[in-house]
């Protein structure tokens, strides 16, 4: 991408948007800070603050994309997990095999803890509309799996299940957060809280049994 | 510091953080500043600075103050009072419901601005988890030996979990004043013993 620059003696030539994002990576991994000027980050990526604008609005604009890109996989996911299993039990069992399967990482490297720290700031400085389309990505596949099993399965919580799934949604942000803040390792993380969830959730589908190799017996 | 001086030092603070309460009423905390606060308390800037760094940081200090000091009384004497963990977080539930059932917008709003300011660094946001964490941890783990928890997860884990859940009902209510924040935090009081039950 460097070649593009000064092209047109006078001009900024164009920059593509894949290259900033690619520098961003590039600075994610393995950094201790997340924070970056533009100044800095032009320098890095060897464009003009223009060829920047062309593109996004400021740094948190282009980190925000990469954030949503994971949020992305994770919901893609799910609706793929909801596609091809019925039961919650299923879902919840096969939710963390399924997405570390797809993501094919072992674990999250510096990269993904660098974006969930950038991710989670950003959660509580963010306005009232899109704090409100977080809490719904993170909790409406919860939500309706749930309502999926009540009505096909004859599970009966004990509390309602729209506070059922905030609280499966909140679990998941306490091991990212765990993750990014933490050092915990994501996956081994997303492993416990399912094998929580299906003692629990056994409770209160006593007729239905996992096998431990996954799947009903 | 003579007592004299230390009265007016108290008297600047309180105004400060008065006029910082009642400007956040009227408005949304990016339509004033610290200037505004200083006029509306009649303090200079100067000695604004001396007691808070930014506007932000004044709500910060607040929430901290509420979130540390009257959580931490409540969760203390959630502990002298009850032995097991569902009693004491029953307990402790139903105080902070208590506390909160006047809260308005006012109260959310600067909880909002507080807690932008704690997110906005690394350690402060460890240091609000690891207040809640200390306490979830040890009931938990008195829980373990007791058998009111299960012993197939550790007790640190669960605590992690358990913060998670409440503190999320802050945020999510923070952004939404329609959320019903009260009954979640009832709800919570029957789900997480429940959910950690051995």
């Amino acid at each position: 991408m460097e070649a593009n620059i000064g092209a047109n003696a006078g001009q900024p030539a164009a920059v593509e948007k894949e290259h900033l994002r690619q520098v961003m990576r590039d600075f994610l991994v393995g950094s201790d800070a997340t924070a970056i000027t533009l100044a800095d980050f032009c320098a890095l990526a060897g464009v003009t603050t223009e060829q920047f604008h062309e593109h996004y609005a400021d740094i948190q604009a282009l980190q925000m994309e990469l954030v949503a890109a994971l949020v992305m996989f994770d919901l893609d996911c799910k609706d793929n997990l909801g596609k091809l299993t019925s039961s919650l039990l299923q879902r919840v069992q096969n939710y963390p095999t399924n997405f570390w399967a797809t993501y094919s990482k072992e674990d999250f490297d510096s990269y993904e803890r660098n974006l969930l720290k950038i991710g989670y700031a950003a959660f509580f400085q963010q306005s009232a509309e899109s704090a409100a389309i977080v809490r719904k990505i993170s909790r409406q596949h919860w939500y309706g799996w749930l309502q999926d099993a009540i009505q096909n399965e004859g599970i009966r919580p004990v509390i309602g299940v729209e506070a059922l799934a905030d609280f499966q949604g909140s679990f998941q942000n306490s091991v990212a957060i765990a993750t990014a803040f933490m050092g915990m390792s994501n996956k081994e993380g997303a492993t416990i809280v399912s094998e929580m969830q299906l003692r629990y959730l056994r409770r209160y589908l006593p007729s239905a049994e996992v096998s431990s190799a996954g799947g009903f017996a | 510091m003579s007592a004299t001086n230390a009265l007016q030092a108290n008297d600047a603070s309180s105004r400060i953080i008065n006029a910082g309460i009642d400007l956040l009423a009227e408005k949304a905390l990016d339509e004033f500043t610290e200037a505004d606060i200083c006029l509306r308390a009649d303090v200079a800037t100067k000695t604004f600075h001396r007691y808070f760094p930014s506007k932000e940081a004044l709500f910060a200090d607040l929430i901290r103050d509420s979130m540390f000091e009257l959580t931490g009384d409540i969760f203390s004497r959630a502990e002298e009072r009850y032995d097991s963990f569902a009693d004491r977080l029953k307990y402790a539930i139903e105080q902070i419901v208590d506390s909160r059932r006047d809260y308005g917008e006012v109260e959310r709003k600067y909880y909002r601005a507080g807690i932008t300011e704690i997110a906005s660094s690394d350690e402060r946001i460890l240091q609000l988890y690891g207040f809640f964490i200390e306490y979830f941890q040890r009931w938990l783990e008195q829980g373990q030996a007791s058998g009111e928890i299960t012993k197939n997860f550790d007790a640190g884990f669960m605590a992690h979990l358990a913060t998670g859940c409440l503190l999320d009902i802050n945020q999510i209510w923070m952004n939404d004043p329609e959320f019903p924040h009260l009954q979640r935090h009832e709800e919570l009081a029957v789900f997480l013993p429940d959910f950690f039950a051995a």
